[in-house]
């Protein structure tokens, strides 16, 4: 009997070693795989510069890889990437007047549906701190968009925030940017939910 | 007498039920809703262990994030692993998914593969919000590894296929654990937990020691979730000895195989190359008796428990100098559940 125990235990200590060093090839041979494949993508340089051009590249391919599946009802995502910045997007190169830190933002948008963003942007002053009012709608009757504000980020930058609550009506709203102080306009705003 | 701490079932609900109601929120409601609206909604709405996004929010957590900063992410997971469910259960033939008829059962394989195929480019949506919830370079970070992962996870779908339409009776455990490694712990445990580490360390923890801790759960998990398949009851929510009819290759089966005679080998071989609905009852229980009786059973028990120490030891070298918190202890009790759930 005792001889039975000690064969069992032996066995089932066997059994563990065996699984678990078997277990460590299997993911090792597997990470080495992953590095092989990391170091063959990662060849040449890669730098923050490239980030939101890769994210258009990847974006696209699963689209198409998507569209192939012969997917139904594709024309949301397709609207939302013919703008693939209009999620978050530095407003850098706006024509103004100004260079200065004042004539940029970034823009962070909250929305479960498609959203369009079109600004003209020309602080008066370098000092201008954006502030936007109400963006009223295009559409006669509509309810004004209230959730877009302009914020300081972290980098002491102006970052526009837009949250489009869920039942809000699909449509064009539009509105100044004014000064915070002086309350004098330095450009427009107007955002599009598509459907 | 239970090891893991209740925290395990409460984490998994409070994470769970946000993250299903970001899902609702995602899920469009338009036409055609019966044909295809309603379908995407069907198995979300049949709810689930929500393992995947609690995993995803608590590692996120336990490296510096927000519960919303995950949120988006978490909710990508449940809808990518809903869609795959949906696939799954058409290759495999499943007639039960989560205690009710299949969703090609009820709807037809062709509008099936449709909601399969919608739920997956639905994933995309809270994977572009990612941009604004959690900056530009960290949700292409997320992007990457999701890519990675899809196609892990196809190439053990592949691999699990192949050897049913080849009616392979050859299959190693480093064969099978191969497939295990691609097929359920990409998805189930290793991406939600880089996804998680990457939003918490905004792009800087080292992501390839997920892959070891995630296969070891993963593994362990799955072997489990076979070993449930053999004496499942009414509330496991799928159907007894399922795998056998669906001729899967278990850990238990490819060991019965190693072992059994050759005429119990030809028997076996010979009822696996039959069709789903020509394999019957006492044919699939004689299988089942055969692996009890050749320790099939028992040796996937024990190759579990190992898989789950080697889990543990992982877990000690990712989240050993990390404060503790609720979800560093979820994480470590995750473990010791894999192996006390009955579902």
């Amino acid at each position: 009997m005792m001889t039975e125990n000690t064969a069992s235990q032996r066995s089932v200590s066997d059994i563990l070693k065996g699984a678990v060093g078997l277990g460590y090839k299997v993911v090792d041979d597997h990470i080495g795989q992953g590095r092989v494949a990391a170091q063959r993508v990662r060849e040449g340089s890669y730098n923050s510069g490239h980030v939101e051009e890769d994210i258009t590249q990847l974006i696209n391919r699963m689209v198409y890889l998507a569209k192939e599946m012969g997917v139904v009802a594709f024309d949301v995502m397709s609207a939302v990437m013919q703008d693939p910045r209009s999620a978050s997007r530095s407003a850098s190169a706006t024509p103004g007047p100004s260079e200065g830190p004042a004539s940029q933002f970034t823009i962070e948008t909250r929305s479960t549906r498609p959203v369009q963003v079109k600004y003209q942007f020309s602080p008066t002053t370098p000092r201008f701190e954006p502030s936007v009012p109400v963006l009223h709608s295009a559409d006669k009757g509509g309810p004004p968009l209230t959730g877009v504000k302009f914020v300081s980020g972290e980098d002491k930058r102006p970052v526009l925030k837009i949250e489009i609550p869920d039942q809000h009506p699909p449509g064009t709203y539009t509105g100044p940017i004014v000064d915070r102080n002086s309350k004098q306009e330095g450009g427009t705003l107007s955002i599009s939910i598509l459907r | 007498m239970p090891q893991t701490p209740s925290l395990v079932p409460q984490v998994m609900q409070q994470y769970g039920a946000a993250t299903r109601e970001g899902v609702r929120r995602y899920l469009p409601t338009g036409l055609p809703h019966r044909y295809f609206y309603d379908l995407l909604a069907e198995y979300p709405g049949r709810g689930g262990k929500m393992m995947r996004p609690s995993i995803c929010i608590a590692t996120a957590r336990v490296f510096g994030a927000s519960l919303e900063e995950a949120l988006c992410s978490a909710i990508a997971i449940e809808l990518i692993h809903n869609a795959l469910l949906i696939h799954d259960d058409i290759q495999d033939e499943s007639e039960i998914r989560r205690g009710e008829p299949t969703l090609h059962l009820v709807h037809g394989i062709p509008l099936a593969i449709n909601a399969g195929d919608g739920l997956l480019l639905l994933s995309l949506r809270p994977l572009l919000d990612n941009v604004a919830n959690v900056g530009a370079s960290v949700a292409l970070g997320i992007l990457r590894d999701t890519e990675r992962m899809a196609w892990e996870t196809a190439e053990g779908q592949a691999m699990e296929l192949g050897w049913r339409r080849d009616n392979s009776i050859d299959v190693t455990d480093a064969d099978y654990l191969t497939m295990v490694l691609k097929k359920t712990a990409w998805l189930g445990v290793i991406y939600p937990s880089r996804v998680g580490a990457l939003i918490g360390s905004r792009g800087s923890a080292c992501l390839e020691q997920f892959i070891r801790f995630g296969f070891f759960l993963g593994a362990a998990f799955q072997i489990q979730d076979d070993l449930l398949n053999l004496v499942a009851d009414d509330q496991y929510g799928k159907e007894l000895n399922g795998d056998i009819f669906e001729g899967k290759r278990t850990l238990m089966l490819t060991h019965c195989l190693r072992r059994c005679t050759d005429k119990e080998r030809r028997r076996i071989r010979s009822l696996l190359e039959l069709p789903r609905s020509e394999r019957y009852v006492e044919e699939v229980e004689w299988v089942r008796a055969l692996m009890e009786s050749c320790g099939s059973v028992r040796y996937a028990e024990i190759v579990a428990h190992g898989l789950a120490g080697a889990a543990l030891h992982e877990y000690w070298c990712i989240f050993g100098d990390l404060p503790d918190s609720n979800d560093k202890k979820f994480i470590h009790g995750l473990i010791t559940w894999v192996f006390e759930r009955t579902q």
